[in-house]
């Protein structure tokens, strides 16, 4: 039996931070706003987050075409105690990855870049 | 010069995003971003961040145009998108009445993050079902001090007037 989109996206999630250490918490988020697969801490306001991540790529797209450098590729948040990454998920989803201070970003970017082209896989195939 | 910020608010779908394209003389920054939530609408794309217009009202005067998204789960764009305006102006959908007790939530949200003025813009007046202006204040229980303007968003004159009408109460407020 074929397994629904929610839950082969959640394996995919899970795998990311079982891979990347710096990874503490990842969500796929459609570009409207609304969540569609969540492995955030339970006292993140789900809700907010992904309505926050998808104005914040929209953003970080037209600024990115207005200045020349192309389609968005990622957009890239650093706090004190961390990051919020996100980067597009074909055109229908976006991936929000939060990170600790420490991580290694280079590890951290490419192991999103492939979570990010199995979810868009997930995608088009369910 | 001077410039001006003038915030567009309004529920979901009320023509926010219309009324900035209608009159700006720049392409406008927007944000539209596909409805992947159908039972919703039947619309095609919503606002997820922010519109951005400028309109030149004369060799004084700019105005910057901020328009909001209408979905709840935006808000946190209303309040980063009210700072520093002069004016702000709630969109009402005339032929959505069950968004109403929205538009007068939003209306008392932005009043409260400033004291700016602001009217209220009955739009889609050109449907036939659309309130009337003076329904709608008695609906949304607006002050007889704020005025209520008929509008058809996707009119350039017709939003020409709104925003005047804006301009007008802000320089009466300022002359008190
Ligand atoms: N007939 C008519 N249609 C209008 C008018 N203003 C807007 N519309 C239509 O109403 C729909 C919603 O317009 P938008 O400009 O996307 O509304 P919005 O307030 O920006 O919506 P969100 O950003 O999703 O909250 C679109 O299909 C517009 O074409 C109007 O004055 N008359
Ligand atoms: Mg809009």
């Amino acid at each position: 039996m074929e397994k629904p989109r929610t839950q082969l996206m959640l394996e995919r999630l899970r795998a990311l931070q079982a891979t990347a250490p710096g990874i503490e918490a990842s969500a796929v988020v459609s570009v409207d706003g609304l969540i569609m697969a969540s492995a955030l801490p339970a006292e993140v306001e789900e809700d907010r987050v992904s309505a926050m991540s998808a104005a914040m790529l929209s953003l970080g797209d037209r600024i990115a075409g207005e200045l020349g450098r192309g389609t968005l590729q990622q957009v890239y948040v650093r706090g004190e105690n961390g990051y919020v990454i996100l980067s597009s998920i074909g055109e229908e989803a976006v991936l929000t990855v939060m990170a600790r201070a420490k991580a290694k970003l280079g590890l951290v970017f490419l192991d999103m870049s492939r979570a990010a082209r199995d979810l868009e896989a997930i995608l088009l195939e369910t | 010069m001077q410039t001006v910020k003038i915030v567009v608010t309004g529920p979901f779908n009320a023509g926010k995003t219309a009324f900035i394209g209608a009159i700006s003389e720049i392409e406008v920054v927007s944000t539209e971003r596909r409805i992947t939530d159908h039972s919703q609408s039947t619309k095609e794309q919503t606002t997820v961040a922010m519109d951005f217009g400028r309109i030149t009202v004369d060799d004084g005067l700019v105005l910057y145009l901020f328009g909001t998204p209408g979905q709840r789960r935006f808000d946190f764009m209303w309040e980063i998108l009210s700072e520093g305006m002069l004016g702000f102006i709630v969109l009402v959908d005339s032929v959505a009445p069950e968004t109403f007790h929205e538009a007068r939530g939003i209306l008392d949200l932005f009043k409260n993050y400033s004291p700016a003025c602001y009217v209220v813009a009955a739009n889609k007046q050109d449907l036939k079902d659309a309130w009337p202006p003076q329904d709608l204040r008695i609906a949304l229980k607006i002050d007889s001090d704020v005025k209520v303007v008929p509008c058809v968003a996707t009119d350039k004159e017709s939003v020409k007037r709104v925003l005047l009408e804006l301009l007008y109460s802000i320089l009466e407020t300022a002359e008190e």
